[in-house]
């Protein structure tokens, strides 16, 4: 029996992945107030939806898709689309501010792609069955993204 | 990329946004969440003590019998029971999708409106697998393709004009993961060919050409007062959600809809015109 309870283990699991849900969100909409309320969802979802908290991988494909969802469901929602996105710059200096633009500006799978590559080290094959799609899909999302990337950060 | 690694290193999750996750965590999170589920579970844990009973009072306030499934059921933030209708909106006033078919051998004008509506979908409960959705009797869905947690979509096969929008995934039914909701459009859909309510069929009798035929249907007037009436005399539309639980046995709630008008000023209908429109509002509730 764990020695910790249900609250504990809820309290770790959101202390580790809070950076991860956060960074996925804040690329995926166009302000921080959205990214917020994006991790608020992913945490409740987490109470009420109660995911195996056990299987460390399990768990971590989980709230991968369930922010990428909440995303989506974002960018559909009538309220979104009739709204203009407030700028936000105070996490970061220019520079990282206009890398950020660069990285939202890329389509949305070839982003999420890039990030789950990159950033948490996923395979091409572990990312196609998160993303739902092909492995040779996501080597072709990943070589258009990083080409995007790698042409701004040249100039 | 590794100033794109050193900027996305630097995203951190606010720590008052992790403070308040961490807050719902420690409070009494299933009376703010499910209250008619925690009450119900005092209810039938105090037999005697005094404050048991006054728990069980509160339970019968809660849930007023109208809750006997295991799962709840919400569209559009309303949830829905088997008490009053509730409305969960109302359909889009331009939608796309309606049509007119002339049949010049018969000399018949059939008439369809096929009328979006965004349903937020919630149905909760303690230890849901998966949950299916079904419609029938007038209704089908429209996803986007490759929605992530959903599976065993089940094609919806009439023609229709929505058919063609690549980018919705026509359906009467489809499975989702416990652990997501999904937004489908739900399209309501009614067609009547005896002339009762498309206006313009007299004319096409008259002029009884292909050419005349085809002039009559681009000049019909389309009319939210007539789809209203159209969607509640000619279709009676269903949706069956099935929770799946975890230990294998499921249950099944059906939804019921009707169809109501309302009224919009004119600026949210068109911008071009400032008078009250009709509008088609959809009702539920859980069938009994």
């Amino acid at each position: 029996m764990s020695q910790f309870s249900a609250e504990e283990r809820l309290e770790t699991v959101i202390r580790q992945h809070a950076d991860m849900i956060y960074r996925i969100a804040y690329q995926n909409t166009q302000s921080q107030a959205d990214a917020d309320d994006i991790f608020q969802e992913v945490c409740l979802s987490l109470l009420t939806k109660n995911p195996p908290l056990d299987d460390e991988a399990h768990l971590k494909h989980w709230l991968i898709r369930v922010t990428l969802n909440k995303c989506k469901n974002l960018h559909l929602s009538a309220w979104r689309r009739h709204t203009e996105a407030l700028s936000d710059n105070i996490l970061y200096e220019n520079e990282d501010v206009r890398l950020l633009d660069e990285i939202r500006r890329l389509p949305k799978n070839h982003r999420n792609a890039v990030y789950l590559h990159y950033f948490e080290g996923y395979s091409a094959a572990e990312i196609a069955q998160l993303l739902g799609t092909k492995p040779n899909t996501v080597l072709s999302w990943l070589a258009r993204g990083r080409k995007k990337l790698k042409e701004y950060l040249s100039d | 990329m590794s100033q794109y690694y050193r900027t996305i290193n630097k995203i951190h999750a606010p720590q008052e946004q992790i403070d308040k996750a961490l807050d719902r965590v420690y409070q009494p999170r299933l009376e703010e969440i499910r209250p008619q589920k925690a009450w119900r579970g005092k209810a039938l844990g105090g037999l005697a003590a005094a404050l048991a009973v006054a728990v069980g009072i509160t339970a019968i306030a809660v849930s007023s019998g109208t809750h006997s499934a295991g799962f709840s059921i919400t569209a559009n933030a309303a949830e829905i029971t088997t008490g009053d209708f509730v409305t969960l909106g109302s359909l889009n006033p331009g939608g796309s999708g309606s049509g007119t078919t002339w049949d010049q051998n018969e000399h018949v004008l059939s008439i369809s409106y096929d009328k979006c509506f965004k349903l937020f979908l919630k149905c909760e409960g303690e230890g849901i697998e998966r949950v299916t959705y079904t419609v029938s009797d007038g209704a089908y869905f429209g996803l986007i393709p490759g929605t992530m947690g959903v599976s065993d979509v089940a094609p919806y096969s009439n023609t229709h004009f929505l058919a063609d929008d690549e980018h919705t995934e026509l359906a009467t039914s489809y499975t989702v993961d416990g652990a997501f909701d999904v937004t489908p459009n739900l399209i309501f859909t009614a067609e009547e060919k005896e002339g009762k309510y498309c206006r313009a069929v007299e004319d096409m009798q008259v002029f009884g050409t292909d050419e005349s035929g085809a002039k009559v249907i681009k000049n019909y007037s389309w009319s939210e007062d007539v789809c209203c009436d159209m969607f509640n005399e000619y279709i009676d539309p269903k949706l069956d959600i099935t929770a799946t639980y975890r230990d294998g046995h499921a249950e099944t709630r059906r939804v019921v809809f009707e169809f109501a008008k309302g009224t919009i000023m004119g600026r949210e209908y068109n911008e071009e015109e400032a008078k009250p429109h009709t509008i088609v509002e959809v009702k539920a509730k859980l069938d009994e």
